[in-house]
């Protein structure tokens, strides 16, 4: 073994490039000069930071080797150097391990090769989202659940007996509107995330359970790689982007593992745009849910948004695109104590999470009603949302939802429960929503990770984008007398 | 020791948050960071964790993890 890996060489371009590299470099350096070509070919920015720093005249030289070794390659040099070494573990593994022939499950295999096939993984994947979301989160979740608990317990027995308590016995009118009536801490915060949201959230967590323990989410990372690639990002870019179904504030944080920076960027700015957060997506379900039209048209909306703007941005934004690669765990049977511990883990951080901040909302929301600011606000984003044909009560719901989408989302919720909105003011609103702005955990950390200006710059563009989207899909809807 | 959900790697659930340093989170989150592949998963309940507990005992074995 020792022999294999002392005479390990790589192909001979890359053989040649490492030569020519280790020939320019004249400092020296606490790892071999072979290695900090090898980083260098591989596009290491901190290894090309520190030439840089001891020897910038060498640079220049080292880059144009690298830029001469990638031409020779259709695929990147990290990847093509991480294949030739991978090759060479397996012919290590193969001579020190002996393998019994594992019996494996032929199903399991046959269904793992569908799953990443893009001629069978992509209806795989409509099915799983039509059955385990749509059909589960959508209409029994935040169909039926939600309906009981907000509709009939909140709305017929909870807020009234609170409201007539408040009444009876606090006199002073500005506290009985901070505890309960329209926009109260109980009748308001608590309604919003004990009735419409955790409810949501629970469906969707044990989907999102089920689908995370049975391994399909490596084989969907490798499924999208290629569209990925088509927008700058790679197969890698699931785990952000899944986890924005999540919440996006999380997954901003994530996109720190995408390996360029052309990557985060994009990755940022497409789940600050068009990835809704699992409040979101689930109360946009059960807005749409009972209208399946509806429903077809806010889902093929979003994908084209989320592929047309993520091209756009590719072109814009510098770089070379990165390479996804991962060894996939086998697909297995979830387990059942696995899925509901993990729902219910879920369901404890998110409840613990959100309770405090949809009181805070409320409290927030007083104080703005108290003060005018509210309203204000309000006045400002009427008049956008009357252009997108939408009632100026839906103004509510989009200046809740820069405090949180989800509560956002509750807002549009409530809204539609009283029917004051269309199937196609629906999909408008729906759709717009989604859109709009992120939260302001989530803004806060984009200027963590990608700074100031570049978070700013973000917001300037999603702002208008949301409302101008908006509009034109309500126009194109009436124009086409779809919806 | 946990496995992650995504990528299968099996990590120590104590090492995984020394990559926390830096994140303005730190503690807060209640998640736990795979160190391979970046997947987040939420931190096991204190219920869930006292119901293995509790069957490992009645089992005679200990939690193991998820």
């Amino acid at each position: 073994m020792e022999n294999l890996l002392h005479d390990f060489r790589y192909n001979e371009n890359l053989e040649e490039a490492i030569r020519r590299i280790e020939g320019l470099l004249k400092s020296a350096y606490r790892i071999s000069k072979r290695q900090i070509a090898l980083l260098l070919l591989q596009g290491d920015e901190q290894i090309e930071q520190l030439v840089d720093a001891s020897e910038p005249d060498s640079l220049q030289g080292i880059k144009q080797v690298v830029k001469e070794t990638r031409e020779k390659f259709d695929q990147p040099l990290s990847y093509v150097i991480a294949l030739e070494r991978q090759e060479l573990a397996s012919r290590i593994a193969a001579d020190v391990i002996t393998q019994k022939p594992k019996k494996a499950s032929r199903v399991s295999e046959v269904l793992s090769r569908l799953t990443i096939q893009p001629l069978t993984g992509i209806p795989i994947l409509l099915l799983v989202l039509y059955l385990g979301f749509y059909k589960f989160v959508g209409e029994l979740g935040a169909g039926t659940v939600v309906d009981f608990l907000e509709g009939t317990l909140f709305e017929e027995y909870i807020n009234p007996w609170i409201n007539g308590l408040v009444e009876a016995h606090i006199p002073w009118k500005p506290l009985q509107e901070l505890i309960a009536m329209e926009y109260g801490v109980l009748t308001l915060g608590l309604r919003y995330a004990v009735a419409i949201i955790l409810p949501i959230v629970g469906f969707f967590f044990l989907v999102f359970s089920v689908i995370e323990d049975s391994g399909y989410l490596p084989r969907l990372a490798l499924l999208v790689d290629r569209v990925f690639k088509k927008i700058g990002l790679s197969g890698r870019a699931v785990i952000p982007m899944t986890l924005g179904f999540g919440c996006g504030t999380m997954a901003t944080m994530v996109s720190r593992t995408l390996e360029t920076k052309r990557e985060k960027f994009i990755a940022t700015f497409l789940l600050a745009l068009a990835i809704p957060c699992s409040a979101q997506l689930g109360v946009i379900m059960a807005l749409l849910s009972s209208h399946p039209g509806a429903m077809l048209i806010w889902l093929l909306f979003m994908v084209v948004i989320f592929l047309f703007i993520g091209f756009l941005t590719a072109k814009v934004v510098p770089g070379t695109p990165s390479n996804f690669y991962m060894e996939v765990p086998p697909l297995r049977m979830p387990k059942l104590g696995n899925v509901l511990a993990k729902t219910f883990s879920r369901m404890q951080w998110y409840f613990v999470e959100i309770l405090p901040l949809f009181l805070l909302g409320s409290i927030i929301i007083w104080l703005g009603n108290l003060t005018g600011v509210f309203n204000m606000l309000l006045s400002l984003v009427e008049p956008i949302v009357r252009l997108m044909d939408l009632p100026p009560e839906a103004a509510e719901s989009f200046v809740f939802g820069f405090f949180r989408r989800d509560y956002g989302a509750a807002g549009l919720y409530d809204l539609s429960s009283t029917g004051a909105l269309s199937p196609r003011q629906l999909v408008v609103a729906a759709a717009s929503l989604t859109l709009f702005v992120p939260c302001v955990a989530q803004f806060t950390m984009m200027i963590k990770e990608r700074g100031l200006k570049t978070a700013a710059g973000m917001a300037a563009i999603i702002f208008p984008f949301a409302f101008l989207a908006g509009i034109l899909l309500n126009a194109l809807l009436k124009l086409t007398g779809v919806l | 020791m946990m496995k992650c959900s995504f990528c299968g790697f099996s990590f120590d659930e104590l090492a995984a948050q020394k990559g926390c340093n830096g994140c303005p989170f730190q503690g807060g989150c209640r998640k736990i960071k795979c160190p391979n592949c970046g997947f987040e998963m939420p931190e096991e309940a204190g219920l869930v964790k006292m119901l293995r507990s509790w069957r490992g005992k009645r089992n005679g074995t200990e939690h193991q993890g998820s």
